[in-house]
């Protein structure tokens, strides 16, 4: 076992993939300003063990693609794109995980949000795929492991396939993406399945919401007793044609439109390492490449876990609060079992039809504005 | 419905009782005192709904040896909700806090039991703390969790996790270190609360920005106010005056701080709850959480793997003792290196 360790959040300005065609040379080069990067880190600062890359850390996002479009340019875990970092992982006895679109030839018709880990031999040491995000949001036409639940745990062979864990000589892994560090529940899971170590690979937007996020990252760790490692986007740009990027000098507004579905800085980088406290202990706290590089101190973290003052995780009682859950109805799971998702929209309406029960059922109130069976009143209904 | 109104955080300077012989006196001031802050709150601020500290009446001795316990327990209702009761009626407003509570139909045990008494007068709820210190041997009492299947037996599946319809928004309690366990909030938003108020007792020590962070996390992830009274100065031959650490703080439903008290000392906070507000922001589909959950995965999850077991009688710190080395047993904890 490693007791101590180097681990770094690798925040980068991410390439987009705008046109399917450009999805091998945009993907090589994200890769190799990975590699560069973490070349960097053993450099200046020694070897470190664990790297984390952003979500979508390959091809970028584009919320308007449709679901054949996104099958091409979606890469497989493993395959050939990942070798490079599969190689950087066994030459330096590091674990490198990231998150990226994903389409598993076993799912046709599907895509994924899915983050991967390498470990020292080069070998894939995890895959996950993300459980809460598009499937409730209506922002992208991803699967969700939960959408095709019945199918999906029958193929992956168990239910613990949904959260998967690795026991490393670097600690117990897990991964989890974006959104899903919202709920509590989620890292609970892992858990429960002995997760010390959660890496998440993020996209997370400037917004009314991000202090909000921050605090999550911090009170899992600590409600948890785990590291939390979130790697964010530091920026985000898209290719206009051949090699001008929207970052190119010398565009103008237009030009630069063309490439690009949202600004260089959409993203507030911040990227964390939070210690088993729900400390900070490593952060690149702006927008721009950067790199958030901090201790993990595995063995101080076991043996918080033997304390009884304020072990948390330890005291949670989950046994009864299990029952509360399966009472309550809200999200469900199986969605897209039969049929994948094929628009967007069919996802805001899961999370309208689990609104509209609440405020059915009193879980909601309903606001003065609204009427007493949950709709909203048709505003202009006086005006015609 | 009263779309938006004041709450007020009372953090009160407790006197404790350190000798069981002085129970009632001390409980009287505390009452007189704590009463007298809520009043001008209620004049100058118009507040509606008052919340308390953890202990308000009988404050925290950890010299108290565990026989005067039950001696400095109160009734719930009895004689001290009472006179809480006429304050509440006389002023038409919410009054709510935490005190240590013996059921004179269940003697062998007590309670940390929050409540909250309305403008009737009478106590409108009563919630028997679930994340109690006795785990960790700091006080010897019992959580419903821990007497699980007798409790139910004699409350009902629903004592455990009541929520308080009131025009004032749907009020629930959940009392200091419930705080940490996000399940219990959860649960509550599930049944259909708006406000938390959260009754504190929390000491300065190295875990106070965790805690800060913790209670912004429990707002945020239910789309619920939050409201923590925590005591701002102890008065007890035992305590430093200021071990408590103050910081009394509203907050609302999106995870921030509308208002906070920044210390220790005795004080009062007075902060807007805009219930209107929440319950639009609960109709729209962006992030909605407490919609999004998928509730049914998880407890098919959490039914897998307990933590700490229920029903194991009232637990003390070798149940955690003991839990740790399950929990390594089985795999969940790895042993220290």
């Amino acid at each position: 076992m490693v007791e101590k360790y180097t681990a770094v959040a690798v925040q980068t300005i991410i390439r987009h993939v705008r046109e399917p065609e450009w999805r091998e040379a945009i993907v090589r080069e994200n890769i190799n300003r990975y590699l560069s990067l973490m070349d960097y880190v053993s450099c200046r600062w020694g070897q470190a063990k664990l790297y984390v890359l952003p979500e979508f850390s390959l091809t970028g996002v584009e919320h308007v693609r449709s679901v054949e479009e996104w099958c091409e340019i979606a890469i497989q875990v493993p395959g050939p794109e990942l070798e490079p970092i599969a190689d950087f992982a066994k030459q330096n006895k590091a674990y490198v995980a990231g998150g990226t679109m994903e389409y598993d030839p076993a799912y046709p018709g599907r895509w994924f949000n899915s983050a991967y880990l390498f470990g020292p031999t080069g070998d894939l040491e995890l895959r996950y795929r993300k459980v809460n995000g598009a499937d409730v949001q209506g922002h992208a036409t991803y699967s969700t492991p939960t959408g095709l639940y019945d199918l999906y745990v029958k193929q992956e062979g168990g239910e613990n396939a949904v959260f998967p864990v690795v026991d490393t000589e670097i600690g117990r892994l897990a991964l989890i993406n974006c959104y899903d560090i919202n709920f509590p529940e989620m890292p609970r899971t892992f858990a429960q399945y002995g997760a010390e170590i959660l890496l998440h690979c993020t996209g997370e937007p400037y917004g009314p919401h991000r202090d909000s996020w921050e605090m999550s990252r911090r009170t899992r760790a600590f409600e948890n007793c785990m590291y939390v490692i979130s790697s964010n986007h530091g920026g985000y740009v898209a290719q206009v044609s051949g090699d001008v990027f929207a970052d190119s000098p010398g565009l103008n507004f237009q030009q630069r439109r063309s490439g690009e579905i949202a600004p260089l800085h959409r993203s507030h980088g911040g990227s964390e390492i939070v210690d088993f406290n729900g400390k900070i202990v490593g952060q690149s706290p702006n927008p721009g490449e950067a790199l958030a590089i901090g201790p993990v101190d595995l063995k101080a973290l076991r043996e918080k876990r033997t304390e009884i003052r304020g072990n948390v995780l330890a005291q949670s009682r989950t046994e009864i609060y299990a029952k509360e859950y399966k009472k309550h109805q809200a999200t469900g799971i199986n969605h897209w079992l039969e049929n994948p998702i094929a628009h967007k929209s069919e996802a805001r309406q899961n999370t309208e039809a689990v609104i509209a029960r609440y405020l059915r059922d009193g879980v909601y109130a309903p606001p003065e504005e609204l009427g007493n069976d949950g709709e909203p009143e048709k505003q202009n209904t006086a005006l015609t | 419905m009263t779309k938006k109104y004041q709450l007020a955080c009372i953090q009160a300077a407790i006197e404790v009782i350190d000798d069981p012989i002085d129970r009632d006196s001390v409980i009287g001031r505390n009452i007189e005192r704590g009463l007298n802050i809520a009043e001008t709150a209620i004049l100058r601020d118009e507040a509606k709904v008052i919340v308390f500290p953890e202990a308000w009446l009988q404050g925290f001795n950890h010299t108290r040896r565990e026989a005067d316990w039950k001696d400095i327990c109160i009734q719930i209702p009895g004689p001290e909700t009472s006179r809480i009761g006429n304050f509440a009626k006389e002023q038409k407003v919410y009054i709510a806090t935490a005190a240590f509570e013996q059921d004179p139909e269940w003697p062998e045990i007590w309670f940390t039991t929050g409540f909250i008494i309305g403008p009737s007068g009478e106590v409108e709820l009563r919630y028997r703390k679930i994340h109690e210190h006795n785990v960790e041997g700091l006080i010897p009492n019992a959580s419903p969790a821990d007497v699980y299947s007798d409790y139910i037996e004699r409350y009902g599946e629903s004592s455990l996790f009541p929520v308080l319809d009131t025009p004032y928004g749907r009020l629930a309690l959940i009392v200091e270190h419930d705080m940490n366990f996000f399940e219990l909030s959860r649960v509550l938003t599930f049944h259909g609360a708006e406000i938390l108020l959260h009754p504190t007792a929390e000491w300065n020590g190295p875990m106070v920005q965790t805690l800060d962070q913790a209670r912004r996390s429990r707002a945020y992830e239910n789309f619920v106010y939050l409201a923590s009274a925590n005591a701002g100065a102890i008065k007890s031959k035992y305590t430093a005056a200021q071990a408590s650490r103050g910081c009394s703080k509203v907050i609302n439903y999106l995870g921030n701080v509308d208002s906070e008290i920044d210390g220790a000392g005795e004080s009062v906070l007075v902060s807007t709850i805009d219930v209107e507000r929440l319950r639009k922001r609960r109709t729209e589909v962006f992030m909605n959480y407490p919609a999004q959950i998928k509730s049914e995965l998880f407890g098919q999850e959490f039914a897998k793997q307990t933590f700490m077991e229920a029903n194991t009688g009232p637990a003390t710190k070798e149940t955690t003792k003991v839990t740790i080395e399950r929990l390594q047993k089985q795999g969940v904890f790895a042993r220290p290196l």
